[in-house]
């Protein structure tokens, strides 16, 4: 990514990102199948 | 105060002339602003210009629009042509000045309206406190060391505050319902898709919404109408012609099926928003309630998508400027910057999985109520807050019980409900897509039955 994090935000980082990981771990055990796909579809020649 | 649209009525009559009106609310904001700090920007000269356009159309005989008159104001992350769009944060104090207003400011100003000025939100408009650093805190008008809810806080405060009758903000994860409930002001989140963004500054794009604010039901209807419909300069804006609202207002909330969302928005609360769900439920007759499935995981989809979503439209800035951020949201967005791409997708998946689970709750009710926000307004700088035994950080927590509705797109109103607390609170009125016209039947029932009521400082 080519972001240098400054040590003073370094700790901020973490406890964001510490809950950022807390929610994932919720949608990462959402019972989803193969066949369900994203919410946001794109679409071909939208912008005629 | 007077309503937007009694002013409206009032200047198309002739019974008063708008640069009158204008006069009166530039000296109210000049009286109460120093304390609220609502504006960052003042728009007076070109407003004075804007009225005496109005008060000659009307010597000429010519219609000055609906809404002629009616002063109101927007959220700084909208475009007006002439203004720095500053989107609450310092990085962009220095862009150059809008070339036109944003579509829904330029809809306004045609239908008679004069825009005043621009209001304060919180940096990027992440963030439900407006506590702006560099700009400062909007301070809540019935609790001046109390905030007014974010992200955009200045939009409410001004209603709450009786500086002008209508204003614009965005919600896109709550952002609009939460300092409505804060401030005790109506609120209203159209549909995804209903109300273009088009110079407005993004944020996160699939779930960036505009809508109106106001101090009752009937302005908060005529704002929606006039902002609302396609636009080709939006591409997510739907070409769904517009179904009104205002005139269906009066029909109330009889014959709808209305429920009481549980599970997930039964708590943590404070008791003044039990208050809040139980004097609506009671009053419209709510005796089920409903529970939207794995909502939980729809709140943490939002906030994933969220954090990736802004820390990667952040990225450039993050990386050559970080020290001239917001620092209540830097560390969110460099964080939210390293979110793996495969979390970001399961929350993508996820969210079409609790569409389709939520609209099937949509065959058997029209409408669901649930709570805008946890509890009334905090002083500002609070850090956590203990609701039913748990402890939590309060920046991240009071759109709780919002992120889940807006996460999918839903109309929502946010409705400020008189149930003897002492700062103001509002409960959600949730539809089915494109049924703002439930939202706003629901409000109007409310008001009319004395259980909503937008206060006024």
């Amino acid at each position: 990514l080519h972001l240098p994090i400054a040590a003073e935000h370094l700790p901020g980082v973490r406890e964001n990102f510490a809950r950022i990981v807390t929610f994932a771990q919720l949608i990462l055990a959402a019972p989803l199948t193969r066949t369900d796909e994203p919410a946001p579809i794109f679409l071909p020649g939208d912008r005629l | 105060v007077k309503s937007a649209l009694a002013i409206a009525a009032e200047v198309r009559s002739g019974g008063i002339s708008a640069s009158a009106i204008l006069a009166e609310t530039l000296n109210t904001i000049s009286a109460r602003d120093p304390a609220i700090n609502a504006f960052t920007t003042r728009l007076d000269a070109q407003a004075r210009r804007d009225a005496a356009a109005v008060d000659a159309a009307i010597a000429a005989g010519r219609d000055p629009g609906p809404l002629a008159g009616v002063p109101f104001a927007v959220k700084n992350l909208l475009d007006i042509a002439g203004v720095t769009t500053l989107n609450g944060a310092r990085i962009n104090a220095d862009s150059a000045p809008a070339t036109a207003d944003a579509t829904v400011v330029r809809r306004l100003r045609e239908r008679g309206a004069i825009l005043v000025g621009a209001l304060n939100m919180d940096a990027y408009a992440y963030g439900f406190t407006t506590e702006n650093t560099h700009y400062g805190p909007t301070h809540n008008p019935h609790a001046l060391t109390h905030s007014a809810g974010g992200s955009s806080g200045g939009s409410a405060a001004a209603i709450a505050a009786g500086m002008v009758p209508l204003t614009l903000g965005s919600d896109t994860n709550g952002s609009i319902r939460v300092p409505a409930s804060l401030c005790g002001v109506f609120g209203l989140k159209p549909t995804f898709g209903r109300v273009s963004r088009a110079g407005a500054a993004s944020f996160v794009h699939d779930l960036d919404h505009l809508g109106p604010f106001a101090a009752c039901t009937d302005d908060l209807a005529a704002a929606y109408e006039a902002i609302a419909g396609p636009d080709a300069h939006d591409h997510a804006c739907s070409t769904r012609a517009l179904d009104p609202v205002a005139s269906t207002l009066s029909a109330g909330a009889t014959g709808l099926r209305i429920a009481v969302a549980g599970g997930y928005f039964d708590g943590p609360l404070a008791p003044e928003a039990r208050a809040a769900i139980a004097r609506a439920a009671a009053t419209l007759g709510a005796r089920d309630n409903i529970v939207l499935p794995s909502a939980d995981t729809a709140r943490a989809s939002a906030f994933v998508l969220t954090a990736s979503t802004a820390g990667s439209l952040y990225l450039p800035q993050l990386r050559a400027r970080a020290q001239d951020f917001e620092p209540l949201s830097r560390d969110r967005l460099l964080a939210g910057a390293l979110i793996p791409a495969a979390w970001l997708h399961a929350a993508q998946r996820f969210r079409r999985w609790y569409h389709d689970r939520v609209l099937e709750i949509f065959q058997t009710v029209d409408a669901i109520i649930a709570p805008a926000t946890p509890c009334s307004a905090l002083p500002l700088g609070t850090e956590s807050m203990t609701l039913d035994g748990q402890t939590m950080a309060v920046r991240p927590n009071l759109g709780m019980y919002t992120q889940p509705i807006s996460f999918i797109g839903l109309p929502v109103a946010a409705v400020p409900i008189e149930c003897g607390s002492a700062l103001p609170i509002a409960v959600q009125v949730i539809a089915a897509p494109w049924r703002e016209d439930i939202c706003l039947r629901i409000a109007s029932a409310l008001e009319r039955a004395g259980a909503a009521r937008a206060r006024i400082a």
